[in-house]
């Protein structure tokens, strides 16, 4: 299995975690229906936590989510903001996406990747 | 009443069969004619095609078989989407978990949705998408299993 990003989103694998707790890598894999543990999901976590979104602890070896990757987790509660974007017109999503870049480019790194990395698992067909 | 002996008899059928067989010896070496000019003939047309094709390709070429006709992509709706995400809510799935395969067997939620089976998966990874639900695990066999985000 190769976690890619186009089978799990990085929000997939920081929910997982914060179901699961602090764990190491290979009880990951396996929570996450692998068979075998390789080196794909490491790779993957080595990246989202330079990105910031997960912390390893040295000692344990175990993946948690870092307080920027909790913040994003519990964000995803405010459901409701979802159901008025999507009631809003087309062509008003214009300005729904230059405040978004506008965030992408000024707000905090990790959240800018998290956007960037969304915008390529949304739009990858 | 004439009588017929045996040897007159033998006689009789020798002049019936004389004249056929001289019949089929004529019709056999027509056959074997024909058969050789009818072979050279075809061999003179592929001779003829095989230039034809290099002076005119366009006309005389190899023709790219007829595409087999395959039945269009399904695409699952909107209304499709929504009727999923509706009957999820109002079903929360237990533990194990949601994936296509499931949903397509149960009567109830196709009746409920009238969603096509075989955009199941789609609707699903639409949903995916729209963080409603989240991937929890790959199942054997690649099949995907969700879990609606609480």
């Amino acid at each position: 299995m190769a976690f890619s990003m186009r089978e799990f989103r990085d929000l997939d694998l920081m929910l997982k975690l914060k179901e699961a707790g602090p764990i190491p890598a290979k009880e990951l894999a396996h929570e996450l229906g692998a068979d075998e543990f390789g080196s794909h999901l490491g790779r993957r976590l080595g990246w989202m936590r330079r990105y910031g979104m997960l912390d390893l602890d040295q000692k344990t070896r175990n993946w948690s989510l870092t307080e920027g990757g909790a913040r994003v987790i519990y964000a995803r509660k405010r459901a409701r903001l979802m159901d008025e974007l999507e009631a809003l017109p087309a062509e008003e999503l214009i300005e729904v996406m230059a405040a978004i870049t506008a965030r992408y480019r000024l707000g905090d790194p990790m959240t800018a990747v998290m956007l960037r990395r969304e915008f390529i698992f949304g739009t990858r067909r | 009443m004439e009588h017929h002996s045996a040897e007159a008899l033998e006689r009789r059928l020798a002049e019936l069969k004389d004249p056929l067989v001289t019949e089929l010896r004529t019709v056999e070496s027509s056959i074997a004619f024909h058969e050789s000019e009818l072979a050279a003939l075809r061999a003179t047309r592929q001779r003829a095609l095989g230039v034809l094709a290099k002076l005119d390709p366009a006309e005389y070429g190899p023709r790219p078989k007829p595409k087999q006709q395959t039945p269009a992509k399904q695409t699952v709706t909107a209304e499709e989407i929504s009727n999923v995400r509706t009957w999820l809510e109002a079903n929360p799935p237990n533990g194990d978990g949601i994936w296509a395969a499931r949903l397509s067997d149960d009567r109830e939620f196709r009746e409920a949705t009238g969603i096509r089976s075989g955009v199941i998966m789609q609707a699903l990874a639409e949903l995916h998408e729209q963080s409603f639900l989240t991937l929890d695990r790959m199942g054997r066999g690649g099949s995907k299993i969700y879990k609606v985000v609480a």
